[in-house]
């Protein structure tokens, strides 16, 4: 046996509870898209049509034969009880085959990661314009709280929590693209125009945040240990910058992956009404032409992509927030 | 005596709403000397040393003058007001866990002393303070977080923070009550030792006897007596401070008094002395007099402006019955008795062993105390004993019943909820739902299926008003929310409520912690005439002097270990 | 002197309280945005109400002579490619939009609270189970679901309502049972129990006007998003089918014409820009009157 040095069983001591939250929120969010996968599967056998049948015209045969149908209903156990078929597609999709369009017959997955990095550029801008406009906001609000600053802000704020993104789209695109000639109507998903879209797709987020850290910053000024700095001769500043903003942080966090559901929602619409090439307008494209795997691949990619990034905010506050991963010693 | 420390003169404090919380206040503390500011909720301490600090809200009106060493505070701009807090002022507050930013480790707390003025402290002060003020392994425990620190280590972290500059004053508001009896005097000693001048704002009666040196009873925003703290205590003058110290337990003869009425409102204009309303020998010219600290008392009766007392000083005010004790009866079934009981929550390693193998009984007419520290599962002892748990090993016996088995016979009878055993909590507001009317909060038990005659909401409310005078809230609107009255208020109506059940058993948890001590005083009497009535009592305390007092019984309880 | 009398001489002195303002409406009334959330909400409710009977025209009556024409003394707000006045639309869409926010929100509300409330209670393998469930479905963006369940089933009025349901309804259940847990361990709840009162009669009186408070601020805030999402699914034609006047079906024909005819995108828009406004000050104004002053 070893020597084993106290260091290194206090080491372990500190790490041990890290290691466990890590592991438990690991493992929600596993069992979480597990239970996702049941729905996204659960969507074809609710579609009305024959899969078998429009497989086989995707793939180009124009008038199937009985056999050829009953051939790739047995390829795709569709006489199966319900739970084998899970159990089979589960099996196909964590390889990665999420079957193949019925529009072109190409697999789903490749038609939607040529159109994904379209959304995640209109997305990622729009939750950075969000983010930027609410930390100014929160900020300029809780400086001067109850002075002008703060009172014209919450009126915007009011305002900009009230309009939908697929409403300011469509004012955006009138008055501003149409009118103004700022932007093009039919863009090409190329960076220059996201601008537009994105700030259309932010302003309600940008609202909320802004609220949500306003009030969370004004509850931490609030806090006896904002009271005991300011005892201790910190500045104003200090108080805010040092003191409040950190532990507000943490429910704007929380707040943030949530929000990033809805982002990802209000793309689809979005990007209908700029044209903007992702994911989003591409299934609407599917849903009107009854593309269905095509709709499942969306729903998987999207699902996965907000669980993950949950995941991602919810180890994020793991790490910024002490008492999340230390327990009580004393 | 000496340059002074801080110097208050006619200080007055208006708040944004009207109430004007300190109404003309003169003092002055030596160097090294503790003058303690007792008194209870709303008479303006806290206020006297935020105004010194400089920390009142924006809209708060300050006039008279305070000085601070050689600083003119009450006219000081906030830049040197800055500066001078955290170097010549030191602050200590209530609760340790709450007074530290929760993302920071204790390190960085107290280093903020040095960086809230952009310093930095001096490599290895800060292990060396807190050697010194006897944490051990200090230089691996302050890279910890607050959350990890024990409450009493905590605090003493927070006072090497406060005295990190070697200030001459440190204000202290409550530096005792977040945390237990024992860790008081310890935490006070330690502020002590600092060497500073200490303003200690406590509502804790024996922490004053025991550490300061001279006592200000504050009460509806003035000082009305001043004193050394061995005088105030064993010869009190002014009939606030009498009626307050026959009140608490600690410093009562036999079982507290209670004090009828409430403070006045600061927010309209007071005409007199403030205490006249509510006073044992008012006169009629304490409706115009109210005279400033004259010998140390301000009293128009006691010591008129420019006269000699007009009362005997010596005279005692008039005194309560004392409660009747039914003498006990040790043949009689005991009302509640546990029998090894355990609780243990969560398994394996990780188990907390909250209750361990306590036995128990208690007689019809008894009250039994448990005393002891936080966490050391008196609460969870006492649910054991309401039924509101099962025990995981045990039992419970109720009125010579057997009610709840924990182990591998795991029993649970509902034996009990019918009104047999009734609660009592810490929380007065708690206790009742907000949203309901308080005669129907305090009926609530008659509605019980098990009961036979079932009094409708008009008959409720009848019977209400009945409860409501028992209880002396005879002219309460008995539509009111519980938000809108006071704590002692509410906890009245809460032990109308528990009775109205004709309970057998009382189970109270810190009855009196969130009361001022007039006021809790009467919820003790209500608790000592159930007893008599034949209720058994179990009460639980963080206050060993009121157990003493009030109980037949006190039992200590450590660690789950019952003795 | 005797304790009695003490307690007399307490009874006499004056009370201390606080008028109090207990009526839920006076409450509101005294709030300053929910009283301009209150004006609004009125005025669209009554809109919307009077609908069909304030329209000047039939809203679906084609008339090509007078199509795309702009707001006129006959036609206030225009009239658009078929001819049709749009105000008539609007009035009568009006019905519909809000109408349909309403009943979703109404099947949202209900089983939230069911699920909830039996979650919270039963504890053990059904609260498992359940909040697994509700887990699941909060993993997944509601729009996206929505726009999923009725891309797969296809579009139409009665498969936007179970879309939307079953996309919504988990935040709901979710705070009920949180709400639920707490109240268990509160200590009125206990009293009530030593007392003797049944746990139904503790949940109808204590728990449920708790958390239905709790549920009422959060749909109300969330009428605004829902019916964002009723007019956007419409709009993306896979709720409302033409020819049925609906706000988000209207936005969605003014899109063609939007260069050449821009009263046909305002019409809609206004009015859905307002009810979001009313139901985000109403809802503000109900979460600062009914918590935290109560739980």
């Amino acid at each position: 046996m070893g020597h084993v040095s106290l260091a290194s069983v206090q080491r372990m001591r500190i790490m041990l509870p890290l290691v466990r939250a890590v592991g438990t929120r690991v493992t929600q969010a596993l069992l979480t898209v597990l239970g996702i996968s049941v729905i996204i599967w659960g969507l074809l056998p609710l579609a009305p049509g024959d899969p078998a049948l429009r497989l086989l015209q995707a793939r180009g045969v124009q008038d199937p034969t009985a056999e050829q149908v009953a051939a790739v209903r047995a390829d795709l156990a569709l006489d199966r009880p319900l739970p084998v078929q899970y159990i089979e597609w589960l099996g196909r999709a964590v390889r990665g085959d999420l079957s193949v369009s019925y529009q072109t017959g190409r697999p789903v997955l490749e038609e939607l990661g040529k159109r994904m990095p379209a959304t995640l550029l209109l997305s990622g801008t729009a939750l950075l314009l969000a983010l930027v406009a609410a930390l100014g906001g929160g900020l300029l609000c809780a400086a001067y709280a109850e002075r002008w600053p703060d009172r014209i802000i919450r009126l915007l704020t009011q305002i900009g929590a009230a309009a939908p993104a697929f409403l300011l789209g469509l004012l955006v695109l009138r008055f501003v693209v149409v009118e103004f000639g700022v932007g093009r109507v039919l863009s090409g998903g190329q960076w220059q125009y996201v601008l537009l879209p994105a700030m259309c797709l932010a302003v309600s987020r940008a609202a909320d945040w802004t609220q949500l850290l306003r009030a969370s910053l004004l509850e931490a000024l609030g806090a006896q240990y904002v009271l005991v700095a300011q005892a201790r001769g910190a500045t104003k500043l200090r108080l805010l910058w040092r003191y409040a903003l950190p532990n507000a942080a943490l429910p704007l966090l929380t707040a943030i992956g949530v929000g990033l559901g809805g982002l990802l929602g209000g793309a689809a619409i979005v990007e209908a009404i700029f044209t903007w090439p992702g994911i989003g307008s591409y299934v609407l494209e599917a849903i009107s032409a009854r593309d269905y795997p095509v709709v499942q691949g969306f729903v998987a990619l999207i699902g996965l992509s907000y669980v993950t990034a949950s995941l991602l905010v919810d180890l994020l506050a793991l790490g910024l927030d002490p008492r999340l991963r230390t327990p009580r010693t004393a | 005596m000496s340059q002074p420390v801080v110097h208050c003169r006619d200080l007055h404090v208006r708040y944004a709403n009207g109430a004007h919380a300190v109404r003309g206040v003169d003092f002055a503390l030596a160097p090294g000397e503790c003058l303690a500011l007792v008194g209870e909720s709303g008479c303006g301490k806290t206020t006297i040393a935020r105004a010194i600090l400089g920390l009142l809200p924006p809209n708060a009106q300050v006039s008279g003058e305070i000085v601070v060493g050689s600083h003119v505070i009450s006219a000081a701009a906030p830049g040197l007001l800055r500066r001078i807090r955290g170097r010549e002022i030191g602050f200590v507050a209530q609760n340790p866990f709450a007074a530290c930013n929760p993302l920071d480790r204790v390190e960085r707390h107290v280093a903020e002393a040095w960086h809230a003025h952009g310093q930095t402290p001096p490599p290895g002060r800060i292990g060396a303070m807190l050697r010194g003020l006897g944490i051990d392994r200090a230089a691996e425990q302050m890279r910890h977080y607050p959350h990890q620190w024990s409450g009493g280590m905590l605090q003493r972290a927070t006072i090497a923070a406060a005295a990190a500059h070697r200030p001459a004053l440190i204000i202290a508001d409550e530096p005792t009550s977040a945390l237990d009896a024992d860790r008081a005097d310890s935490t006070l000693a330690v502020l002590r030792a600092t060497g500073a001048a200490i303003l200690l704002v406590s509502h804790d009666i024996g922490v004053v006897q025991r550490h300061a040196d001279r006592v200000a009873v504050c009460y509806a925003g003035r000082i009305v007596e001043l004193g050394s703290s061995a005088e105030v205590f064993a010869h009190p003058r002014h009939p606030y401070t009498r009626a307050l110290l026959a009140a608490t337990p600690r410093t009562a003869q036999g079982l507290p008094i209670p004090l009828a009425g409430t403070p006045p409102r600061l927010t309209e204009a007071i005409h007199g002395c403030a205490f006249a309303p509510r006073c044992a020998f008012a006169q009629p010219a304490c409706q115009h007099h109210d005279p400033p600290l004259h010998h140390g008392v301000a009293c128009p009766v006691l010591y008129p402006p420019g006269g000699a007392p007009t009362i005997n000083v010596a005279r005692e005010p008039e005194t309560l019955t004392p409660p009747k004790r039914a003498p006990h009866n040790k043949v009689l079934t005991p009302v509640v008795e546990a029998r090894r009981v355990a609780q243990r929550y969560g398994r394996g390693l990780r188990a907390v062993h909250a209750v361990r193998a306590a036995s128990l009984a208690v007689r019809p007419g008894e009250i039994v105390g448990i005393a002891g520290p936080s966490g050391c599962g008196k609460s969870t002892l006492l649910r054991l004993l309401a039924t509101i748990e099962t025990p995981s090993s045990g039992e419970v016996w109720l009125n010579g019943e057997l009610t709840t088995r924990g182990g591998s016979q795991r029993l649970f009878s509902a034996m009990a909820r019918n009104g047999f055993v009734m609660p009592i909590f810490q929380d007065p507001l708690g206790s009742l739902d907000r949203r309901w009317p308080i005669w129907r909060s305090l009926t609530e038990p008659l509605t019980a299926p098990q009961r036979m005659k079932r009094p409708d909401a008009h008959q409720r409310r009848a019977i209400a008003r009945e409860r409501l005078a028992e209880v002396g809230l005879a002219h309460l609107d008995l539509e009111a929310r519980p938000d809108e009255l006071s704590l002692g208020q509410c906890q009245r109506i809460a032990i109308a409520r528990a009775l109205i059940a004709e309970p057998r058993l009382l189970v109270a948890d810190e009855p009196t912690s969130a009361l001022d001590a007039s006021v809790a005083a009467g919820i003790l009497r209500f608790l000592a005439d159930a007893a008599y009535s034949g209720t058994a009592i179990v009460i639980v305390s963080h206050d060993r002097s009121l157990l003493d007092i009030l109980c037949d019984r006190v039992l200590t309880m450590e660690q789950g270990i019952l003795s | 002197m005797k304790f009695s009398q003490l307690l007399t001489r307490q009874a006499s002195m004056p009370v201390e309280t606080i008028p109090p303002t207990r009526s839920l409406w006076r409450q509101l009334l005294q709030h300053r945005e929910a009283r301009v959330g209150l004006l609004l909400a009125l005025f669209l409710v009554g809109l919307a109400l009077g609908g069909p009977l304030l329209a000047p025209y039939d809203p679906n009556r084609p008339n090509y002579r007078e199509k795309l024409a702009p707001p006129s003394v006959e036609h206030w707000l225009g009239t658009d490619q078929a001819g049709r006045d749009q105000l008539s639309r609007v009035l009568v869409g009006g019905r519909q939009t809000l109408g349909t926010a309403l009943l979703i929100l109404s099947l949202i509300f209900g089983i939230g609270l069911v699920v909830g409330s039996i979650a919270g209670m039963s504890g053990g393998i059904v609260d498992v189970v359940l909040m697994r469930l509700v887990d699941i479905v909060m993993a997944l963006p509601s729009i996206v679901l929505a726009i999923a369940i009725v891309g797969v089933l296809g579009p139409g009025f009665q498969n936007l309502i179970l879309a939307l349901v079953v996309a919504w309804w988990a935040y709901y259940a979710r705070l009920t049972r949180s709400y639920v847990l707490n109240a268990r361990q509160r200590p009125d709840v206990i009293a009530a129990r030593l007392a003797g009162i049944g746990w139904g009669r503790i949940m109808l009186g204590h728990v449920l006007p708790g958390v239905a408070a709790q549920l009422l601020i959060i749909a109300t805030l969330d009428l605004g998003a829902l019916i964002a999402a009723i007019a956007g699914l419409s709009f993306l034609g896979l709720g409302v089918q033409p020819p049925t006047a609906e706000w988000g079906a209207m936005l969605s024909d003014s899109r063609l014409y939007v260069a050449v005819a821009p009263w046909l995108l305002l019409g809609p828009l206004v009015p859905i820009f307002l009810v979001v406004v009313a139901a985000n000050l109403l809802g503000n104004a109900l979460r600062d009157i009914l918590d935290p002053a109560r739980c």
